[in-house]
This record gives structure tokens, C-alpha cells and sequence, in this order.
């Protein structure tokens, strides 16, 4: 057995697949037959696909000679290949199909992972031939209430020092760089009402979001409002309400999949500024990262390239905290220390890590704190940043209804520990049957929990346990608070979870895909009182088209 | 958030976006059941030829489309068999050997290459969707992982994560098909 012929490993797996690739390893091992196998396999799927796909051009319409597809590169011929409907050449063969009326029609979502797969093209093309200073207009199509106020963005200062080269993509909007500054907030004027703000947008399950929208719901008046659209080429990927419920940061991806925007938005639509924009190539923001400190005068998020970065607002200063792989979840557990998780291919860990220490620390400076399961696991933090809770199930279980997916089933169990020392460890939530796939704590005493329980699985807890449910900290209290007709199934792997729970400590907003028993599968978003009573439903959507991608929170306007 | 059934009220019947949209998981069916690649283009051609006269894809979900195709490459397939059958054959012992110099082009090394493919598109079929679309854009598209985790919205330790898992996998499943050909030859 060659000696490059052990098991992928995921921190090397580009240069194993190299070594594998070369013709001694190839010919040797077991693994360099698999990627030469793959090769083959995909590069003859390419071409039997091509030459059937000419020859249903040709017996359509014999008058059209289909061109083949650009073949100067593989990654031309895959995205050439993929995009034949949008292929003028095609139109004659849509068009002639006998006895057909039928108009083109809209693209398949499928589609939307072809296209990004060419903007991404398109984009390093274009920024290898393009160097050009633009100036991002993040404010431009900003806000466009549909009711409520009408927003005036301000105009970002740029001051001097920008940090990363800036590079740009032709055609869309464009990316520069902008520092971070001093930013000043202010409440917004008027009495403060409680307000529901979710991110809606099309795609997001298999490529970038497109025309996101940053939403409103007023619960004492039930008007919705429209505070943030984002601009073509630009997605909004996160929003996070600031701790005194005033202030959004918004966190935004250019959809050609180069460079990063933070902003600032008052919860009631005014003074869009930006914070920092960073253009080079490998600017991503890691999941769920982007947090403000307790006392809301910091921000933190971890970029693509795996260093914690935080954003203090009054000075404008941005530095870099840590630096390592894999850093994912960042929560503040007082103003100067936050847990980070470092996901790895068989374990998660938790760290704590102390920013008083100093910047650039290693992971070796924090300290470890747990271990998290990969499976159900979900961390989560108090309102105060005192306690820290974690989730588990008992793992997942296949779905017949599911396609690839899987259920979660129970037994689950939520504990609670001190976020400092988290070896003393309380369980507030345990049950040998129920499955909580979602939970959010209130405030710094109750949780809410989201039941669903896989049917025709052994031991599982009724259907009539579905929904959501609300809890004390100490474990009593437990009750529920809505019926759930919710989908069996569990995508953990998705970049926004199916599932989503958010509440003021008066109020819960629940996301939810519904399950019926034909008919298309639709999203809803409820709101409801924690006091009881029914809830109403605030957004409904054809799951899979455009959905409500992230239940941001509950604020004040 | 990956996307489940989804019957859309979307009526994707033009020929072009039909291809398009099922063309992957049509091949990789009939690849599953026919381990020759020029009788896969064919059988190929015929299913989407059937749809392209068929009014009865009108008002189908893509879900619905995609059961028929298969139902029609099914029964394409045993056309196959049938028409097979009927071939005159010729055993292999009976070729020329030098004729291909080449061992690559020989008849046995030709046969051998089909079935290790018919082989890989089953196991490839058995990963799980996610670790499918990431095994195909890393081999097929080219794409560095940095650009898959960018598509997909995932971080890129997590595509390289999927990437070593689906790989492992499949090279389980070769090391299986090895061990149960070295019994069998026993």
C-alpha cells in the first residue's frame, strides 16, 4: 500500500488528492484509482451529456447546428454544460417541442447554484483582468420601506489606512475596501414598540441568497416594513440585534464571492452606515459569529480565514484576537471574554478566551472549556452571558420522506453550566422520548423548545408533543405552547437551520417548514404571546423558493 | 437549510431545462443498470426523446418529471437487455490479442473499466446528497474547495470535512469490491 494511501484526512485533503493524482500513486494505491475513476467517470458524463444534447438540438430543429461548449477550460465545460437552457442556441429545441404552448420558464432553483458557479468564474476572471478603485455603494438600494418611515443612509466617511488590497468584479457592484471608523449610536426618537426583524431572501439552500431583504414586524401594530434591500451583488447573510435591542449588525457577502461588509442599521430603518468592508478574495464571515459584547461597544466575527477580529465602535480600532482553523460560534460571556468553538473533523471544542490578554493570541492562550458533540449538539448562551447551555439528542435516524436527510430522535437532554467553569453542569431538560431539534433561551431564566418527534421510530414521543414548548432554567414550568405539523426532517448540514426560535421575554417568534400531507411544503413564520393564546402568522412561503433565511430577534424600534 | 420535496407549482416542461434539470440523475440511473457507455448515450438520447413527445410532462412537479424519466430509462434498459441478446457475440478468447496493443483498448481491460465505473456511479449514489454535489464540483467542476464552500454558503473546513468523508467512503466501498473479488478468485 503506497504510503499517501491511508484515509482522507480533512486539514490535508487538497494535497493527498494531488500526491493520489500523480502517476506513480495513482497506478499504486487504492485511493489514486478512486480519483483517477472519479476523473474519468465525470469527464465521460460531460461528454455523453454534451453529444446527446446536440443530437436533441439537432433532431428538434434541424436548421440549428448546436455549437459544442466552450471548451478551453473544465471548469467552462461544466458551467457551459449546465447552463444550456440559457443557450440561445437552445431556444429553437424549447420552442419546437410538438404541440407545445408552454412559455420558457423561470429557472430552476437548481439553476441558481450554475449561476453563481459562472459569476464565481466570471468574478476571478474579472478580478485578475480588473484592478480598478470603485467605490461600494452598500447605501445605494439600501432601504425601501414598503410602509413605515423612509430611511435616509448616510454616506460612510473612508478614511485613510484601508486595510485590504481592494479588487472588484465587472458589471455588478463593486467592492472597496472601507476601514473601520468611530461610530456614534443613538436611540431612535419616539416610545420604543417591540418589533420582530427576520431576513428574507431567494435561494440560500445551495448557493448565496440573492435579493435579501431585511424585514420588520411591528407586534403592537402588526405592520410590516421593508428596512434594508440589499444591492444587486450583495447578500445578506446575518443580522444581529445589538444588547440594547436599538441597533442591527448587519453582516453581508458580495454574491460573486469576494469580499465582506458589516454595517450598522437602527432598528428603526435610519442611519445605515457602513462599518467596515473588507474586498480581498478569501473575505467570508464564519457562521454565526458576528457578536456584539455585552455593553454593545464591541463586535466580533471570525473570518474566512479563521481569525477572531473584533471591531471596538467607539475607537474604530479592528484587531485581530486569534488566529487558528476551523473557529466557528462566537458568544461573549462578559465584555472582555467570549467562548469560541473550533469545529474539527470528530469533535468540536470550546474555548474561553480572555481579550485582555492581548491580540494575536494562539489557541493555545484560551482555555479549553468542553467538548461538543458534532451530533444535536447546539450551544447557546444567557442573555447576561453567565450560563452557557448545550444540547443533545440521541443522533439521527434515516427518513423515508426525507430524500438524503435524516430525523433527530431522542432521548434529548439540555444542560446548563457557568460559562467560566463549565464542569458544573445542571440539566434543565431531559426526555427519553421527545426530540427538542431547536431551543432558545429568554432572557436569564426560562428557554424555549422546539419538539419533533420522528414518527414510526421506536420509542419516539407522540405526535401530539410536537411544537413548541417553554421552560424555567431549574427544570419546572415546562409547558406548551403551540401544536407543530412540522416537517420529520433535520438538515443539519444547511447554512440555515429549518427551524428557528426567537423571543423578547413577552413575545416568541417561531419559524417552521410544514409537513401536509400533499401539496407543496411551506415555511411559516408565527408570532405569539410566552403568556399563552394563539399565535398568527406573519409570513408564509413555498419552501425551497423565496424564504425567510434568519429570525434575527426581537428589538425595539 | 437543504431543500426537501419541493413539488413545485413550476411546470418545467421545455425540453432544454428538462435535460438540464434531470440529465445528472438520469445518466446516473442508467449508468447504474448499463456499464457500456455508448449504450448509456443511447438509452440517454431515447429517454429524453420519449419526453420531448410527451404532453403528459405538462403540470408535473420536478419530482414527478424525474419519476417518469426513470420509469422510461428503465424500460429503455431492458429494451437493451432484450436487443443484447440478439447480438451476435464474440468471446474474448477469441480476439486477437495484439490487435490491441495498447492494454487499456482490450476488450477485458474495456469491460473491466465499464464495471469499475457502473460500480463507482452506485457507490457514488449512495453518499449522501450534500457529500455528492461536493464530490462532483471539487472532480468535475474543478472548483477549489474555497470556491465549493462559497457557492454552497459553508465554511471550507466543512467542505474539506465532507470532501475526506466521502472520499473515505468510497474508497471503502472499493476496498470491499477488492476483498470480494480476491475471495471470488480464490
Amino acid at each position: 500500500m503506497s504510503k499517501h494511501d491511508d484515509q482522507f484526512q480533512p486539514e490535508t485533503i487538497y494535497q493527498q488528492i494531488e500526491q493520489l493524482s500523480s502517476p506513480p500513486e495513482a497506478a499504486a494505491s487504492t485511493s489514486g484509482a478512486l480519483l483517477r475513476d472519479l476523473r474519468d467517470l465525470y469527464k465521460q458524463e460531460e461528454e455523453i451529456t454534451e453529444r446527446v444534447r446536440t443530437k436533441l438540438g439537432q433532431i428538434s430543429d434541424p436548421q440549428v447546428t448546436l455549437s459544442p461548449r466552450n471548451t478551453t477550460s473544465s471548469k467552462n465545460i461544466q458551467t457551459g454544460r449546465k447552463t444550456m437552457h440559457n443557450d440561445e442556441h437552445f431556444q429553437p429545441l424549447m420552442s419546437s417541442r410538438p404541440g407545445s404552448n408552454t412559455p420558457q420558464r423561470p429557472k430552476f432553483p437548481r439553476s441558481l447554484l450554475v449561476a453563481a458557479t459562472i459569476l464565481l468564474a466570471l468574478g476571478l476572471v474579472g478580478s485578475m483582468s480588473f484592478v480598478l478603485m470603485h467605490t461600494h455603494l452598500p447605501n445605494q438600494a439600501a432601504v425601501t420601506p414598503t410602509s413605515g418611515p423612509m430611511t435616509k443612509p448616510e454616506t460612510p466617511a473612508i478614511p485613510t489606512g484601508v486595510k485590504p488590497t481592494p479588487t472588484t468584479t465587472a458589471g455588478q457592484n463593486a467592492c472597496t475596501s472601507v476601514a473601520a471608523h468611530p461610530v456614534t449610536l443613538t436611540s431612535p426618537p419616539g416610545a420604543n414598540s417591540p418589533a420582530l426583524y427576520y431576513i428574507v431572501g431567494k435561494g440560500g439552500q445551495q448557493t448565496l441568497p440573492s435579493q435579501t431583504q431585511l424585514v420588520r414586524y411591528d407586534l403592537t401594530t402588526g405592520q410590516k416594513s421593508t428596512l434594508y434591500t440589499s444591492p444587486e451583488g450583495e447578500s445578506l447573510i446575518n443580522a444581529v440585534l445589538s444588547p440594547d435591542k436599538h441597533w442591527l449588525l448587519l453582516s453581508s457577502i458580495f454574491s460573486r464571492g469576494q469580499g465582506i461588509v458589516l454595517q450598522l442599521l437602527r432598528t428603526d430603518g435610519q442611519q445605515l452606515q457602513t462599518l467596515y468592508t473588507d474586498c480581498s478574495a478569501s473575505a467570508t464571515i464564519s457562521e454565526q459569529s458576528d457578536r456584539w459584547s455585552l455593553d454593545g461597544s464591541r463586535i466580533a466575527f471570525v473570518s474566512s480565514d479563521a481569525d477572531l477580529q473584533i471591531l471596538t465602535l467607539t475607537t474604530g480600532q479592528f484587531q485581530t484576537y486569534l488566529s487558528s482553523t476551523n473557529l466557528t460560534e462566537v458568544y461573549w460571556v462578559n465584555n472582555h471574554q467570549l467562548t469560541i468553538q473550533q469545529n474539527n473533523s470528530n469533535d468540536n471544542v470550546l474555548y474561553l478566551l480572555d481579550t485582555n490578554k492581548g491580540t494575536g493570541q494562539k489557541l493555545s492562550d484560551a482555555t479549553a472549556l468542553m467538548h461538543i458533540s458534532t451530533t444535536c449538539a447546539r450551544l447557546s448562551i444567557s442573555s447576561d452571558g453567565s450560563r452557557l447551555f448545550n444540547g443533545s439528542c440521541n443522533g439521527r435516524v434515516p427518513q423515508n420522506n426525507c430524500q438524503s436527510g435524516d430525523a433527530l430522535s431522542g432521548q434529548s437532554v439540555i444542560t446548563s453550566a457557568p460559562s467560566g467553569n463549565t464542569s458544573h453542569t445542571t440539566t434543565i431538560y431531559s426526555n427519553t422520548q421527545d426530540t427538542v431539534v431547536a431551543y432558545a433561551p429568554i432572557g436569564t431564566s426560562q428557554m424555549l423548545l422546539y419538539v419533533m418527534n420522528p414518527p414510526a421510530v421506536t420509542n419516539a414521543g407522540p405526535a401530539s408533543h410536537d411544537g413548541l414548548w417553554i421552560i424555567n432554567d431549574d427544570g419546572t414550568g415546562l409547558r406548551q405552547l403551540t401544536t407543530g405539523t412540522g416537517l420529520k426532517c433535520w438538515f443539519q448540514d444547511g447554512p440555515y437551520p429549518d427551524y428557528q426560535i426567537a423571543s423578547d421575554g413577552q413575545h416568541y417568534a417561531l419559524l417552521q417548514v410544514n409537513a401536509t400531507s400533499s401539496g407543496p411544503l411551506n415555511q411559516s413564520l408565527v408570532v405569539g404571546k410566552l403568556s399563552g393564546g394563539s399565535n398568527t402568522m406573519i409570513a408564509n412561503y413555498e419552501y425551497g423558493r423565496e424564504n425567510v433565511l434568519v429570525v434575527v430577534g426581537i428589538g425595539e424600534k | 437549510m437543504k431543500q426537501p420535496a419541493n413539488p413545485s407549482a413550476e411546470d418545467p416542461t421545455a425540453l432544454g431545462e428538462l435535460y438540464e434539470h434531470h440529465v445528472q440523475a438520469v445518466l446516473g440511473y442508467i449508468s447504474h443498470h448499463i456499464a457500456n457507455l455508448a449504450d448509456a448515450e443511447d438509452v440517454l438520447l431515447e429517454v429524453f426523446l420519449a419526453a420531448q413527445n410527451r404532453d403528459a410532462l405538462v403540470g408535473l412537479n420536478h419530482g414527478e418529471q424525474l419519476a417518469w424519466l426513470k420509469r422510461v430509462a428503465a424500460n429503455k434498459c431492458v429494451d437493451l437487455y432484450r436487443v443484447a441478446r440478439r447480438r451476435p457475440e464474440v468471446a474474448l478468447q477469441n480476439m486477437v490479442e495484439d490487435l490491441y496493443q495498447d492494454e487499456l483498448q482490450s476488450p477485458e481491460a474495456q469491460v473491466l473499466h465499464q464495471e469499475r465505473r457502473a460500480t463507482l456511479y452506485r457507490h457514488l449514489a449512495e453518499l449522501p446528497e450534500h457529500q455528492q454535489m461536493v464530490v462532483r464540483l471539487y472532480f468535475a467542476h474543478d472548483l477549489p474547495g474555497r470556491e465549493i464552500a462559497l457557492l454552497l454558503q459553508k465554511k471550507e473546513s466543512t467542505i474539506r470535512m465532507t470532501l475526506a468523508r466521502a472520499l473515505n467512503r468510497l474508497r471503502a466501498a472499493y476496498e470491499h469490491e477488492q476483498t470480494r473479488e480476491g475471495a471470488c478468485h480464490e
